[in-house]
């Protein structure tokens, strides 16, 4: 692929962004209704709502507001709090601060209730909205990009088509110097002893055998694997096999590493990232939905997001644009609104996977150039953040 | 092989269909003409050649899961006659999966 450059938004910390989006966060369920009305008027002006719902302390939510808020693609960000809730919201605030963003903080309780609230927070919101629109442009290569993965609403499609075509897309990507991200560990069951012949140091291939070793046991205790009703209507039978259409999408470069939730990639390169929790299982089923898996690979600096579906998903997210990659040519026909690239075509013999993998990368160029995805045109902007678990790790080991 | 069944890998010891198969559609495998057992969905497997109980299935040149019966050529392959090697799928209980 020819590298082109395109205008992106500089960052302190020497990342560049292709949004500049002001987040509204809410650090409480509690906060969530005078947050929303805040980001209401301006919700198709770049001004998007993330929240934490819980009120008990969770390291884990902590720190992914920190890197949430100090995404490349966030320009600044607005915190709503009751008041009364347990979000160490000083120390996110403190840390957006540091990373050379405009943020500010309103306590509802001290703000004098919901209406004043709404009121200073929209003053806000247009205050910077303006400055925003001077903020400086810099070129930006694709060497620079982060693109992470993810399949959801599968079916038996996804393993013939979109997923295998963006795995083709992956490799294009890899190979010009772009970094990428797959996940969803507890959809590699039976993948890994292939992932380990892709790894490059036995650092590596450590990590990916204790993590899949560890997914299993926790996937036991929650009685079944990730593995639906859904899938087996589809045509799948085992969770190995939807495991195997799932890797596809990792397509064929080495694994340089694997990531937890939040952290960056430390080079170039293909990465795998463990979203299974760390320890007992304690908060339940590692990720509820699409849209925390999603929150994750963004939380590791995705800059944009392919998605793959067969059923047909809807979503997109409030940070990272999603680009919508449908597997199965009916769903295509009937949810065209919602989808970005037509996968499906290939089994109607319309094109190869290289082809679509080629037609996935000028999209990923287009839309960090500024084109909108389906989903940003339709105003989505899901976001979910709940409480998880995992052992920090030494800066050391990230570094091979 | 036919047009309606595809072979991901050459180590694949099943087929995908990629249309809705009637049950007695004739296929032919290694030059052996087979009647299809029972109506195959859309993107659904059948054994490409004889499966042994015990034996694992093979899509994509990767183990999918294994036999829990011997599996005659041409048979739809599903949660009826396999089982995945780490944990069992999801299915509603009572309910036959047998399509």
């Amino acid at each position: 692929m020819k590298i082109q450059t395109f205008d992106s938004y500089p960052r302190k910390d020497g990342r560049k962004g292709i949004r500049n989006l002001i987040l509204v966060a809410y650090t409480v369920e509690c906060a969530h209704h005078v947050a929303r009305e805040i980001v209401y008027p301006f919700r198709v002006h770049g001004v998007n709502l993330i929240g934490f719902g819980g009120c008990a302390p969770n390291a884990y939510a902590n720190d992914m507001m920190k890197k949430l808020c100090t995404h490349p693609n966030v320009g600044a960000v607005l915190l709503i709090s009751l008041g009364c809730e347990n979000m160490d919201k000083l120390a996110i605030m403190r840390q957006v601060r540091e990373s050379g963003r405009p943020v500010h903080l309103l306590t509802i309780q001290k703000t004098g209730g919901t209406r004043q609230t709404i009121a200073e927070g929209q003053k806000w919101v247009r205050q910077e909205l303006s400055m925003l629109q001077q903020a400086k442009k810099v070129a930006m290569s694709l060497e620079e990009i982060i693109v992470g993965t993810i399949c959801g609403g599968s079916d038996a499609t996804s393993g013939l088509t979109a997923n295998p075509a963006i795995g083709k897309a992956f490799d294009i990507l890899v190979s010009s110097g772009a970094t990428a991200i797959f996940e969803e560990t507890g959809e590699l069951i039976g993948c890994e002893s292939s992932m380990c012949e892709r790894t490059l140091n036995n650092h590596v291939r450590d990590d990916i055998m204790s993590t899949m070793r560890k997914t299993v046991s926790y996937y036991q205790h929650m009685g079944y694997s990730s593995f639906s009703v859904g899938n087996s209507d589809g045509g799948l039978s085992t969770i190995e096999e939807k495991s195997l259409g799932a890797y596809s999408k990792s397509g064929t470069a080495p694994i340089t590493g694997l990531l937890k939730p939040g952290e960056l990639p430390s080079e170039k390169g293909l990465y795998l990232l463990d979203v299974i929790p760390d320890g007992d299982p304690r908060f339940g089923w590692p990720n509820i939905n699409d849209n925390a898996e999603i929150v994750e690979l963004i939380a590791c600096g995705s800059h944009v997001i392919l998605f793959s579906t067969g059923r047909g998903s809807v979503v997109g997210s409030a940070i990272s644009p999603v680009i919508k990659v449908c597997a199965n040519p009916e769903t295509y026909d009937r949810m065209r609104e919602d989808m970005d690239i037509n996968a499906g075509k290939i089994l109607k013999g319309d094109a190869t996977l290289e082809e679509v993998g080629e037609e996935i990368c000028s999209w990923v160029y287009e839309v960090v150039s500024g084109k909108q995805t389906a989903s940003e045109a339709l105003g989505h902007q899901e976001f979910v953040l709940t409480y998880k678990q995992f052992d920090e790790r030494e800066p050391a080991c990230l570094v091979r | 092989m036919d047009a309606l069944f595809l072979k991901l890998h050459p180590a694949d010891n099943v087929l995908i269909s990629v249309d809705n198969i009637p049950a007695g559609h004739d296929i032919t495998l290694d030059g052996r003409q087979y009647a299809v057992v029972s109506a195959v969905p859309r993107y659904f497997k059948i054994a490409a050649r004889e499966i042994r109980k015990g034996e694992k299935i093979i899509k994509c040149g990767m183990a999918i899961g294994v036999a829990m019966d011997d599996v005659e050529v041409a048979t739809l392959v599903h949660t009826h006659n396999i089982r995945s090697d780490y944990m069992d799928s999801f299915t509603r209980k009572n309910e036959d999966t047998n399509i």
